[in-house]
């Protein structure tokens, strides 16, 4: 029991300022998602996976040229990890399979017993790991995405959808405006946004705590994928499997914003839907400071990337472009 | 102590003086009672003597418990065989030795042996003396000289009326004069360690005169009291507490000041472990008389947990100790706590920008006295001061003692002490993101009761029994880190006994024999995210997946016992010592009773040691020992959904060899080579489908180090602690030796301190010590379900920090008065604000590094009245 130690080193940490700029300001080659369609899939299903690339010389307007290797990790991962080691190691090689080379990958999930896969997280999923290595010539980034294993094939996750990016004027100044139409913007507006999901991206899944396990559930695991020799009821909050009675709770949708001038604080918030829960519902905006850090004071394009993700593998994606004058 | 009055008849007075004034102003006190010079013996002048007239030789002389003089030091040479001559008289002085707690103790004594022409002989009056015969009136004088400031009572002090009558006072400072005559007198007050004090009075008829008169000492003698209940000595540093409290960047607390010993390296910023030749710090015990305690620090080691002021004496083993302690492969603290004092009501207030406390003690009855403390950190108050509303930081400290000590008989003594201590820290780190917002709050105390029954058989033999009980909560810690809980609840009810017997069964033979018991029933709860565990894979289509928490809790009872004995073999006047040594050591644990999951397991594990000195010369002996070591797991590696219920004992074999040097009686030189063995370590399964943890590992440790000290001399002490070390582990048979996470290869301590007299001492502290191993990042990738890069270390402990460097200052300014004194300090730490780094942190995609430093320039300033 070393909490005492990481107590102290959290307290160290917690204590200590640095200049470093913060994920969410762009520069250089960065991969900030990837999407794949679909997010979960059980043996035998195929999904295409697509990084959402950027590089600083897009945001100057020119394109860079770049491309991804690709390859699937089939090492067991240890416990408190997503990948084997080995497969994100300097030398990795021996537990990655190649799938080939392009800005997609379509990916088939193989018939592997779950187990293999590592331990649920906390969404009860277990996940398939690809690797991506993006390079543009210059640069290059390690990237690794976890296709969901579908453990319950009623109850497959899909990807979220943004619905708008939205303006929130100051108090009493109206209802909040789309960002679908490009605005100018001043060095040292503080500008406060929003992201809003369509009906359905905010998808129910069994809250698994403690032990799970298969048999028990009627659900057994063969090389052609499950067999679930149990009735399958759904109620309100939940899903009866054999008479083990599985809840459900919905997806919160966390928010990652990237700009590429001023900052953004804070960098991740939640999606707005009508159904979040209250304690939630402060917790979806954002605001873009065109401060002078990260902002030129000469007219320049302000790229803002808006990436939701819904905790289980499924992504989206948008891009919203605001004029500073 | 009185003159010799053959000496009447001759030539030549010997001037003896005891340089002894009980230490207790700013001190706990280390002596009950001085030694006392039984037979004086007086020297064979040299012929110089009738050219030179005068001259003084000071020596330095080690009397035993039994009050018998083992060795003579000149430290202050006269020449023309001044000193031979005094050397020979002095080895046949008998003492009625010094004690400690009740119990003859061995003490050093610095003694001024003064040689005199006379042509006439003159008379000197006995204690107790009348004034020559004169006419008219007298009346009778008493009274009592008092240490100015403590009002300490001083012995041996001179009190002379006018040139002529002449007392000494005894151990309670008091002194008599059956009949001096009425009228006007000069009191002249004389010692060589207390500042010239005369007084004048009035006699007047049939009027008795009681006085107390106050005298204002110089520079204190320092006394150490060596070892006694350790059994082996091989490597031990007994500190004396007076020069300890002074020493930078310790604040004044006597307990803190074993992290500048050899042997110890140093913590980083804020973490105050003891990390003792390369182990882990979970590895060094730590005894308050007799009995285990689970930390010797507040938080942050800004402060030991034991008041200063209670602590007579700490005594620090860092390996190949003797048998009376055990359960640990580190090493061992003893402090040992004093008895009240019994000269009146005391105590003292201290404020400085950490915490206060205050302290008051005092005689209850005639056989009776009793001492209370307390303190309380207020680094809350004024923390917020540097913090932001993002970054709370509230962390509060207190600790207690209250002792009642009882003389029962005039062999009997029982100690009542009630002790404890409190840690809360409460850390709140907002951030933008809800998400990644923290916050930490964590408890931590432990409370004590000990009862001490000592009974003494004359010299023969002593016994000694302590029963105690404890209730502690060595860890109680809830963390919240965005919407993800983690706690874990610790709490230990101890009950233990320990029972010591030393027998001098012949002059070349001392048996020390034991029972050390150590029981508790512990309890855990806890909650944390399964991956900080490892499941076990099933098998086939059925694998038992777990949720991405674990709940898990256990009672855990270890009952402990040892008996021990060991023989102190002495031959040779002395100069050889063996002493061989056996523990049995038997552990049990059982947990989870009455559950499928329980467990129980007892292991036997004798543990043989041994422990060989020689003395070549008077200044030099040799030393060596041996000794088997074992520890039981940490009870929560006994978890079976964290650890492994299944494991065994750690283990540890201790090589010790050096050389002592004594080259002057003040100046002392230790050389010590050592190397640690070490088996069992309890480590984290290494594949899937191995236990969270098993004993695979091993470990090594070996070096030297070398402690050059200077104790009080003419106002100076210091040391030089230097310690050149190794310490590797090897988790698996398959993977590589790798450094000790706190391995540092060269730790270097200078600290010097000079009192200059009126009140003024400054000290400093300079510390120059390899930075720590850590494990570099060598890259990272983006894990974009998670929106996070996760970071590919290298091989662990592979890097290291640049080195540490710190000089630290302190001054003091005391004044004295009467019935109390006032004292003065600043402690500034860090003088020259160097960065020193404690950490490497990196940013989001773990590209670029910077260095996280430790403690900046820190001034403390302090106040202290003690009455």
């Amino acid at each position: 029991m070393h909490c005492k130690r990481i107590l102290l080193c959290a307290i160290a940490i917690a204590g200590c300022r640095n200049n470093f700029d913060p994920a969410s300001y762009l520069t250089g080659l960065r991969v900030i998602a990837v999407k794949a369609e679909p997010p979960e899939l059980g043996p035998g299903e195929t999904a295409t996976l697509t990084p959402l690339v950027l590089d600083s010389i897009d945001f100057d307007g020119g394109m860079k040229s770049w491309n991804a290797d690709w390859w699937l990790c089939r090492e067991t991962p240890t416990p408190g990890r997503s990948i084997g080691d080995d497969c994100v190691a300097h030398d990795a090689g021996t537990s990655l399979t190649p799938l080939g080379s392009g800005q997609t990958m379509a990916v088939t999930m193989p018939n592997v017993n779950p187990a293999e896969l590592g331990i649920p997280d906390d969404t009860g999923g277990v996940y398939l790991p690809v690797v991506l290595h993006v390079s543009d010539g210059a640069s290059e980034v390690d990237v690794v995405y976890r296709l969901r294993y579908s453990l319950l094939p009623f109850l497959k996750n899909h990807n979220p959808t943004i619905d708008d990016v939205q303006l929130i004027p100051a108090e009493d100044a109206g209802p909040p405006a789309s960002l679908d139409q490009t605005i100018e913007v001043h060095l040292g507006d503080k500008i406060k946004l929003r992201t809003t999901m369509k009906p359905g991206s905010s998808e129910p899944y069994p809250l698994l705590e403690g032990a799970l396990n298969l048999p028990d559930l009627g659900i057994s695991v063969t090389d052609g994928g499950f067999t679930i020799n149990a009735p399958i009821s759904f109620f309100d909050g939940g899903v009866d499997v054999g008479g083990d009675k599985i809840e459900l709770v919905n997806e919160l949708l966390p928010v990652s914003w990237f700009t590429t001038v001023g900052g953004v604080s804070p960098d991740v918030t939640t999606a707005w839907q009508p159904e979040l829960p209250d304690a939630k519902a402060d917790l979806v905006e954002t605001t873009l400071k065109l401060d002078s850090k990260h902002t030129p004071s000469a007219p320049a394009d302000v790229d803002l990337w808006v990436v939701v993700r819904d905790g289980r593998g499924g992504t989206d994606w948008t891009h919203r472009q605001l004029l500073l004058r | 102590m009185a003159e010799n009055g053959a000496a009447l008849s001759r030539r030549f007075f010997v001037l003896l003086l005891l340089l002894w004034l009980p230490a207790r102003a700013d001190e706990p006190a280390r002596l009950d009672k001085p030694p006392r010079l039984l037979h004086f013996v007086e020297a064979s002048p040299p012929p110089a003597l009738a050219e030179r007239g005068h001259a003084e030789v000071v020596l330095g002389i080690d009397v035993d418990e039994h009050g018998a003089v083992q060795k003579v030091d000149v430290l202050r040479s006269a020449g023309d065989g001044f000193d031979e001559a005094a050397l020979a008289a002095a080895r046949q002085f008998q003492f009625a030795p010094g004690e400690s707690a009740g119990k003859p103790v061995p003490v050093r004594v610095t003694y001024s042996y003064k040689f005199l022409l006379k042509l006439q002989p003159s008379p000197t009056p006995e204690p107790s003396a009348s004034p020559t015969p004169e006419s008219g009136p007298t009346v009778p004088l008493s009274g009592k000289v008092l240490r100015k400031g403590d009002r300490v009572p001083l012995a041996g002090v001179s009190v002379i009326v006018d040139d002529a009558p002449k007392v000494l006072t005894d151990d309670d400072g008091n002194f008599a004069f059956e009949a001096l005559p009425v009228g006007k007198h000069v009191l002249h007050l004389r010692h060589p360690l207390i500042n010239n004090t005369d007084a004048k009075i009035e006699l007047a008829v049939r009027k008795k005169l009681q006085l107390t008169l106050y005298a204002e000492a110089k520079a204190r003698y320092r006394s150490v009291v060596r070892a006694q209940k350790a059994v082996v000595e091989t490597v031990e540093m007994t500190l004396d507490a007076s020069e300890l409290k002074r020493i930078p960047g310790t604040q004044g607390d006597t307990l803190k000041a074993v992290q500048n010993l050899p042997g110890v390296a140093r913590a980083p910023f804020g973490g105050g472990q003891l990390i003792v030749w390369g182990s882990s710090p979970q590895d060094t015990r730590t005894y308050v008389d007799g009995v285990y305690i689970p930390t010797l620090y507040h938080f942050g080691g800004l402060r030991s947990t034991v008041n200063s002021e209670v602590v007579s004496s700490l005594t620090f083993m860092p390996g190949g100790y003797g048998v009376d302690h055990g359960r640990g492969l580190g090493g061992v603290i003893e402090v040992e706590t004093r008895r009240p004092r019994t000269d009146g009501y005391h105590g003292f207030v201290q404020l400085d920008l950490i915490d206060g406390s205050l302290l008051v003690e005092g005689p209850i009855s005639k056989n009776v006295s009793f001492e209370a403390g307390l303190r309380r950190s207020w680094i809350d108050a004024f923390l917020p001061l540097f913090t932001t509303s993002n970054f709370q930081l509230s962390p509060v400290y207190y600790d207690y003692q209250a002792k009642v000590f009882w003389r029962a008989s005039p062999r009997d003594d029982v100690d009542l002490f009630i002790f404890g201590s409190d840690d809360a820290v409460k850390v709140i780190a907002k951030q933008p993101d809800p998400s990644v917002s923290a916050e930490f709050n964590s408890h931590t105390y432990y409370h004590r009761i000990l009862a001490r029954w000592q009974h003494r058989w004359g010299k023969l033999a002593t016994f000694t029994l302590t029963p105690s009980i404890g209730y502690d909560v060595p860890f109680q810690f809830k963390a919240t880190f965005g919407n993800t809980n983690l706690s874990v609840d610790e709490e230990t009810l101890e009950y233990n006994l320990r029972a010591v017997a030393r027998v001098n069964a012949a002059s070349w033979l001392r048996v020390d024999a034991g029972l050390d018991f150590e029981g508790n029933r512990w309890t855990l709860g806890a909650l944390a995210p399964q991956g900080l565990g490892r499941a076990t894979t099933g098998q086939g289509g059925g694998g038992a997946f777990r949720g991405g928490f674990a709940n898990d809790g256990i009672t855990l009872y270890t009952n402990d016992v040892a008996p021990y004995a060991a023989l102190n073999f002495s031959f040779f006047q002395g100069k050889l010592t063996i002493t061989p040594q056996l523990r049995l050591e038997i552990l049990t644990a059982a947990g989870y009773q009455g559950s499928p999951d329980a467990f129980s397991h007892v292991d036997f594990v004798p543990e043989p040691r041994l422990a060989i000195r020689y003395k070549f010369t008077k200044w030099m002996a040799i030393k060596a020992a041996v000794g088997v070591y074992h520890q039981q797991p940490d009870p929560g590696n006994y978890l079976k959904e964290f650890g492994n219920p299944k494991l065994g004992p750690e283990f540890g074999i201790h090589y010790v060899a050096g050389f002592d040097f004594d080259p002057m009686a003040t100046l002392h030189i230790e050389l010590t080579a050592f190397y640690k063995d070490l088996r069992n370590l309890v480590v984290g399964g290494e594949r899937a489908g191995d236990p969270n943890l098993e004993n695979d590992g091993i470990g090594r440790v070996y070096g030297g180090e070398l402690l050059v000290r200077q104790e009080l001399f003419h106002g100076f002490f210091g040391w030089i602690a230097y310690t050149l070390s190794r310490s590797e582990r090897k988790d698996h048979d398959d993977t590589p030796w790798r450094l000790f996470q706190f391995d540092q290869t060269h730790i270097l301590t200078l600290i010097g301190s000079y009192q200059f007299g009126r009140g003024y001492q400054i000290g400093i502290r300079f510390r120059y010590v390899t930075g720590n191993p850590y494990t570099p990042v060598i890259g990272a990738y983006y894990d974009a379900v998670d929106d996070r890069y996760v970071p590919v270390r290298a091989t662990p402990f592979s890097g290291r920090l640049h080195a540490f460097n710190q000089l630290d200052l302190r001054f003091d300014k005391k004044w004295t008065f009467r019935k109390w004194a006032f004292s003065l300090y600043l402690d500034i730490q860090n003088l020259y604000d160097a960065k020193n780094p404690e950490g490497v942190s990196y940013n989001f995609n773990y590209t670029k590094t910077t260095a996280v430093t430790g403690l900046p320039f820190l001034p403390v300033l302090g106040i202290r009245g003690d009455f």
